[in-house]
């Protein structure tokens, strides 16, 4: 066997492998093993099971990650190479995921004097 | 070996498009709860979350319009200063309104539980008082 001909075996191994975790990734995610529902929720600080309000900071994240994610996809495809990603689109993931890590700083702080007053609230019952 | 680097790329387009379009249908049906997106906890409209995503969406349709124009760069859109300034503005404008409003949230429950704590500590000493008397 010559030494191309392995190198594309294991490029199509490679390539079956990762479509394989994909495929099993949208499979559980459509049988509702991977739950999505928190994913642009915030956890209710009365009902700790439940989802509360969405989060805008959430929502931004995901909306930018999707379209930057598809973008280089279809370039990097139309073009047949990696394409280059501008610092300017690296600042607009960072401003976005700042905001997310600001906005969840600041939902666990309000959150705290919640959890801080459950342990009296239990003994006086 | 350059076709099948082709249809891995396309497959894998094909993947992130079927994880948007099952997050998209799951807000749609409910699934994924979307309420108190524009609004406040207390279920009013959010002014700062209503810029929040016209900005959002604003940078969005930036990056897509510029999109004939990166295909003969070979990078990945630019977008402007001023479009990325006016995002760390919305994004901090939406971040302060939220800081503020948990303040005064965060005060407010501060001020009842005290309150209940008074309301405690009253009932605690009138049984002794009563017995002392």
């Amino acid at each position: 066997m010559k030494a191309p001909d392995l190198a594309l075996i294991g490029f199509v191994a490679i390539i079956i492998i990762i479509l394989a975790f994909a495929a099993v990734v949208l499979w559980q995610v459509l049988a509702g093993t991977i739950k999505l529902d928190g994913l642009i929720a915030e956890l209710d600080p009365a009902k700790p099971s439940d989802y509360g309000k969405a989060s805008l900071s959430r929502f931004q994240f995901l909306l930018f990650t999707f379209v930057v994610a598809g973008l280089f996809l279809l370039l990097s495809i139309e073009t047949g190479a990696f394409v280059n990603v501008p610092g300017d689109v690296l600042g607009l993931i960072g401003i976005s995921s700042g905001t997310f890590v600001v906005s969840k700083a600041v939902s666990n702080q309000a959150n705290k004097p919640d959890q801080a007053n459950e342990p009296h609230q239990r003994k006086r019952t | 070996m350059q076709q099948f680097a082709q249809i891995f790329g396309y497959c894998l387009l094909a993947w992130l498009f079927a994880l948007a379009a099952i997050i998209a249908l799951r807000m749609l049906s409910g699934k994924i709860p979307v309420q108190g997106l524009l609004t406040t906890a207390g279920g009013a409209a959010d002014p700062e979350r209503v810029q929040t995503l016209f900005v959002t969406a604003f940078v969005i349709g930036a990056l897509i319009i510029d999109l004939p124009g990166s295909v003969e760069r070979r990078s990945l859109p630019e977008i402007p200063q001023s479009l990325l300034l006016l995002l760390a503005g919305s994004n901090s404008l939406y971040l302060g309104g939220k800081i503020a409003r948990t303040q005064v949230a965060t005060s407010q429950r501060a001020r009842r539980s005290s309150r209940r704590a008074v309301r405690g500590l009253r009932r605690l000493r009138k049984p002794s008082s009563d017995a002392t008397g």
